[in-house]
C-alpha cells in the first residue's frame, strides 16, 4: 500500500565513467534531488550481475537503479549492450512474477548530464513511492 | 480399547480439545501435512503425503536462537498441545525409529518437546500405495506403532482403537462423543486383510545389515547409482532421514542462528575446507545412504531406518527403486 | 520410433568399439514405465527400449558431473526433438564436444504423462503400448484400451516446436511435423497482485530438493548460484524470501537457454509448475531478441552478445 509520506530506499549502481561522474556534477551544480539514494560505484554498467539486483530487492531495498553511459559511448566499448539485454530481462521475469518492474529501472546518464541525474532520481523516487515499501520477498534476517 | 467416533462429531472433538490440529490437506495435486480448523478440509482418501509429517517434530528450519549486538534470546521449545490426524502408519512408525536418535547423547528439546505434547491419530490404509513396501519392513497397512490412536475409515464412522495410554486417556476424557463399538472390528479386519495382500512391492531384508557390513567395496555400487540425478528427493522425502546442518545467518550485528535439513546426496555434505571431498561421486553418496539406513542405523539403534513408505521410489526422477536395490544387494 | 533399429545400431556400436557406453532407456520398475538406463556390453542392447513411456531428458548425463575420466570415451546417447534441443545448447555453450558423442535421435510424437494414464489404466496391468495415428493402444492383461494422445500426452508435447531432432548421426525414426499451437498459461490475464499471489504460494511448497537443476541438461555450472558460499545468493533457510530467490535466478539463467523439454516440473515432488516460467522467459527471448534456444550450435548465446540496436523500450 502506498504511503505517501514513505521515503523509498533505492540501491544506485551507477558507473565510473559516466553516471557516476554525472551524479558527482549533480553534487557540485547544488542541483537538489531526493536523499532516497543509496549509490554503488562499478566501472561499469556491464558489470552488474542481475542477481546483484534481485538481492537488493531481497535485502529489502525498495527500488533498484541502473545507471551506465549512453550506448556506443561504453568507456569500455560494450560493456553497457550487454547491461542491456539483461536489465530487458529481469525487469520482465519480476513483472510476470508480480513484482513491478517500475522498482527496477535502468538509465543513461553521461559525464556531463548533472541535471540529467537529478531528473532520473526525481522520477524513479517517485514510482517507486507510489509502489510503496518491498514487502514481497524481502529476506526474513 | 475400541470405541467408535462418527464423522459427523469430528468437529465437536477437535473443539473440545482445542489442540492444535494437523491434518492431511490436498492442495492442487499434491498432498501435505497443515493445520487445519475444521474436519471437513481434511483428505481422509490420500495415500500418502508428499512431503512426510517429520517436518511436524523436525523442521525444514528452525530457529534455535536470535541474537542483535547485545543479547541472545534462546527460543523456547514450544509447548502448545498438538494432534497429528490421519497420519499413517509407516509414518507413526517413523517417529518411533527418530525417538532414540534425538533422545540419545543429547536430548534434543526442540523436538522432544514437540513430541511429548502431540497425540498421534493414525488413519490405517485401505488402499496402499503403489510402492508402499511396509510389510517387508515389520510394519503393515494397519500397524499401531508409534501411535496414539489408531482410526479405520468406515464411511460414516470411525473405528477408534487406543494403543498407548495416552490414547486411551484421550477417549475416556471424551466419552461422550464416541459410542461403543458393535461389529466394526470384523469389518475393520477384513479391510486389514484386503490392503495386506494389496501390496504388491516385497524385498526380503532378514540378514541385510549383516551382509552390508560386507559389500562396502562392492563394485555393485558404481551401477546402482549410475543414473542418479544427485538431487535430494529422497532424503528430504524419506520420514526417517534426519540429517541437519546449522547455519548462522547474519545482518550486521543481528542474526539467528538456524537448523536446517541437509542430505548426504549434496556433495557440499562431506565437502572439506580444503576442497577435498572423501565422498567424491555419487556412488558413494548412495552407498553412504543405504549404508546408514541398512547397517549403521540398526548398529546404532536396533532398527532399520526405513518404514517402506516408498516415496523416495515415487519421487526419484529417474525412477530409482530402493525395493530393486535392497533385493540386488541382499542378493550378492 | 523404431526400438529394432535403435538396438541393432547400439549393439554395433558398442562391439565395434566405436563408443563406450550407450545412454539409453529401459523398462522402468516402479509406475513410471521407463527409466534412464547406461550400458557398456553389447549383450545389453537388448535390455533398452524406445516406448511412449521414455519421458526423460538423457542429455543431462553429458553434464552431471565434470568430466573425470581423461581418456574421454566416447559416449553414444538418445535423443528425443527437445533432448536434442537441450543438446545443441550445450554444444553451443561447450559443455561437451561434439566429436565425443553419437548422437542416436528419435522423432517424437508424444510422450505419455504416467499419472494421466494410470488414471484410465492400471499400471500394473498393462503389457503393451502401441501407437496408431492420434491414439495409443494400451494392450492389458484383461484386453485393449484406446486412448486418444491428446489426453494422456504431457502438457509440453501437446505444444511442441521441435519433435524431430535437429542433429543426429542415426535417425531413428521418420520425421513428425510440430504439434503447433501455444501452451497455456495459469497466470494470463492476472494482475500484478494476482500473479504475486499465485507465484508466492507456488515458491512457498518449494523444499529445496534441487531435482529441478539436476534434472536440466543446462544446470552444469561448476558452482551453482543456489549452493555458492562465495557469494551466498540463497541462504540455507527454507522460506519464500529464499525459495523466490532460487526460482529467480534459475528462470534468469534459463532465459534464452532452456530447451523447453519439461524435465524440471517432472521431477519436482511438489508440483510447482516450472515449465509456464521457463516457457515465458523463452518466449519473451524470442520476441525480444529473436533468439531460439538449442537451434544452432554455431550461435552465440542469447547473453553473450548484443545488437547495438537491441530494443530498449524498459528504460522510460
Amino acid at each position: 500500500m502506498a504511503e505517501d509520506d514513505f521515503e523509498p530506499k533505492i540501491v544506485a549502481f551507477l558507473c565510473n565513467w559516466c553516471s557516476y561522474a554525472g551524479a558527482d556534477l549533480t553534487g557540485t551544480s547544488r542541483i537538489q534531488y531526493p536523499p532516497s539514494v543509496r549509490v554503488v560505484r562499478v566501472m561499469c554498467s556491464g558489470r552488474i550481475n542481475p542477481l546483484l539486483v534481485l538481492h537488493a530487492l531481497q535485502q529489502g531495498a525498495d527500488g533498484v537503479l541502473i545507471s551506465g553511459c549512453h550506448p556506443g559511448d561504453c568507456h569500455y566499448i560494450q560493456g553497457n549492450y550487454f547491461a542491456r539485454r539483461r536489465m530487458n530481462l529481469i525487469t520482465r521475469l519480476l513483472e510476470y512474477v508480480g513484482i513491478d518492474s517500475g522498482r527496477v529501472q535502468m538509465s543513461w546518464v553521461s559525464a556531463s548530464e548533472g541535471p540529467k541525474f537529478a531528473d532520473v532520481i526525481k522520477k524513479v523516487t517517485e514510482d517507486v513511492r507510489k509502489l510503496g515499501p518491498n514487502e514481497q520477498f524481502v529476506r526474513e534476517v | 480399547m475400541d470405541a467408535v467416533l462418527k464423522k459427523d462429531r469430528l468437529d465437536e472433538l477437535i473443539t473440545k480439545l482445542g489442540y492444535e490440529v494437523i491434518a492431511p490437506v490436498r492442495k492442487g495435486t499434491t498432498v501435505s501435512f497443515e493445520t487445519v480448523s475444521k474436519a471437513s478440509d481434511i483428505a481422509w482418501d490420500y495415500a500418502n503425503s508428499v512431503v512426510p509429517p517429520k517436518k511436524i517434530f523436525f523442521p525444514q528450519t528452525e530457529e534455535l536462537f536470535a541474537f542483535d549486538g547485545k543479547t541472545i534470546a534462546e527460543r523456547t521449545p514450544e509447548t502448545i498441545k498438538r494432534m497429528v490426524l490421519g497420519i499413517r502408519p509407516c509414518d507413526a512408525r517413523s517417529f518411533a525409529i527418530l525417538d532414540p536418535l534425538f533422545t540419545k547423547d543429547f536430548k534434543d528439546p526442540y523436538y522432544i518437546r514437540r513430541r511429548e505434547n502431540t497425540v498421534l491419530v493414525g488413519l490405517a490404509c485401505a488402499i496402499p500405495g503403489r510402492n508402499c513396501f511396509c510389510t517387508s519392513l515389520g510394519a503393515g497397512p494397519f500397524d499401531t506403532t508409534g501411535l496414539d490412536l489408531l482410526l479405520v475409515d468406515m464411511g460414516d464412522r470411525f473405528l477408534v482403537r487406543s494403543v498407548t495410554e495416552k490414547g486411551k486417556t484421550l477417549l475416556t476424557e471424551n466419552e461422550e462423543l464416541f459410542e461403543e463399538a458393535t461389529d466394526e472390528a470384523g469389518t475393520a479386519d477384513e479391510i486389514r486383510e484386503r490392503a495386506e495382500s494389496a501390496i504388491k512391492r516385497t524385498v526380503d531384508v532378514s540378514g541385510l545389515p549383516e551382509k552390508l557390513k560386507t559389500l562396502f567395496d562392492h563394485p555393485v555400487w558404481e551401477d546402482m547409482a549410475q543414473t542418479c540425478l544427485g538431487c535430494y528427493n529422497c532424503t528430504y522425502l524419506c520420514p526417517t532421514c534426519h540429517c541437519f546442518d546449522i547455519q548462522d545467518e547474519v545482518r550486521g550485528r543481528k542474526g539467528r542462528r538456524i537448523r536446517v535439513w541437509d542430505s548426504c546426496s549434496n556433495p557440499e555434505y562431506t565437502l572439506h575446507g580444503s576442497g577435498y571431498n572423501p565422498r567424491p561421486g555419487r556412488k558413494n553418496r548412495m552407498r553412504n545412504r543405504i549404508l546408514h539406513k541398512y547397517q549403521y542405523y540398526p548398529d546404532n539403534f536396533g532398527v532399520i531406518a526405513c518404514v517402506g513408505c516408498g516415496r523416495c521410489a515415487s519421487n526419484c526422477p529417474v525412477g530409482l527403486s530402493i525395493v530393486e536395490e535392497l533385493s540386488t544387494l541382499g542378493g550378492i | 520410433m523404431d526400438e529394432e533399429k535403435m538396438r541393432d545400431t547400439v549393439r554395433d556400436l558398442l562391439s565395434t568399439g566405436k563408443v563406450a557406453s550407450v545412454i539409453g532407456y529401459e523398462k522402468g520398475e516402479l509406475g513410471q514405465g521407463a527409466r534412464p538406463c547406461i550400458i557398456t556390453s553389447p549383450d545389453d542392447a537388448d535390455r533398452l527400449i524406445l516406448t511412449p513411456m521414455c519421458k526423460h531428458n538423457l542429455t543431462v548425463y553429458l553434464t552431471l558431473e565434470p568430466p573425470t575420466d581423461p581418456e574421454k570415451k566416447k559416449v553414444a546417447l538418445i535423443v528425443k526433438g527437445c533432448d536434442a534441443r537441450a543438446l545443441i545448447q550445450v554444444l553451443q555453450e561447450r559443455g561437451v564436444e561434439r566429436d565425443d558423442l553419437v548422437i542416436l535421435g528419435v522423432p517424437c510424437t508424444g510422450m505419455i504423462e504416467p499419472d494421466k494414464l494410470y488414471q484410465e489404466v492400471i499400471e500394473d496391468d498393462i503389457l503393451e503400448i502401441s501407437e496408431d495415428g492420434d491414439t495409443f493402444i494400451i494392450k492389458t492383461r484383461d484386453g485393449e484400451q484406446t486412448l486418444k494422445k491428446e489426453d494422456v500426452l504431457f502438457d509440453e508435447c501437446l505444444t511442441c516446436t521441435y519433435p524431430t531432432p535437429l542433429m543426429a548421426d542415426v535417425m531413428l525414426g521418420e520425421p513428425v511435423e510440430p504439434r503447433g499451437g501455444e501452451a497455456s498459461d495459469p497466470t494470463e490475464g492476472m494482475s500484478a497482485e494476482e500473479r504475486w499471489a499465485f507465484w508466492s504460494d507456488k515458491f512457498s511448497k518449494c523444499i529445496r530438493c534441487f531435482a529441478c537443476r539436476q534434472a536440466c541438461p543446462l544446470c552444469f555450472c561448476e558452482v551453482c548460484a543456489g549452493d555458492s558460499l562465495k557469494p551466498n545468493w540463497v541462504k540455507r533457510s527454507v522460506n519464500l524470501s529464499e525459495n523466490t530467490m532460487w526460482h529467480f535466478i534459475r528462470a534468469f539463467h534459463h532465459a534464452g537457454r532452456c530447451a523447453e523439454c519439461g524435465a524440471c516440473e517432472r521431477a519436482c515432488p511438489v508440483g510447482i509448475p516450472l515449465m509456464t516460467l521457463n516457457k515465458r522467459m523463452a518466449r519473451e527471448a524470442e520476441d525480444i531478441f529473436g533468439y531460439s534456444s538449442g537451434t544452432d550450435p554455431e550461435a552465440k548465446p542469447l547473453l553473450g552478445s548484443f545488437k547495438t540496436d537491441d530494443e530498449e523500450d524498459f528504460i522510460q
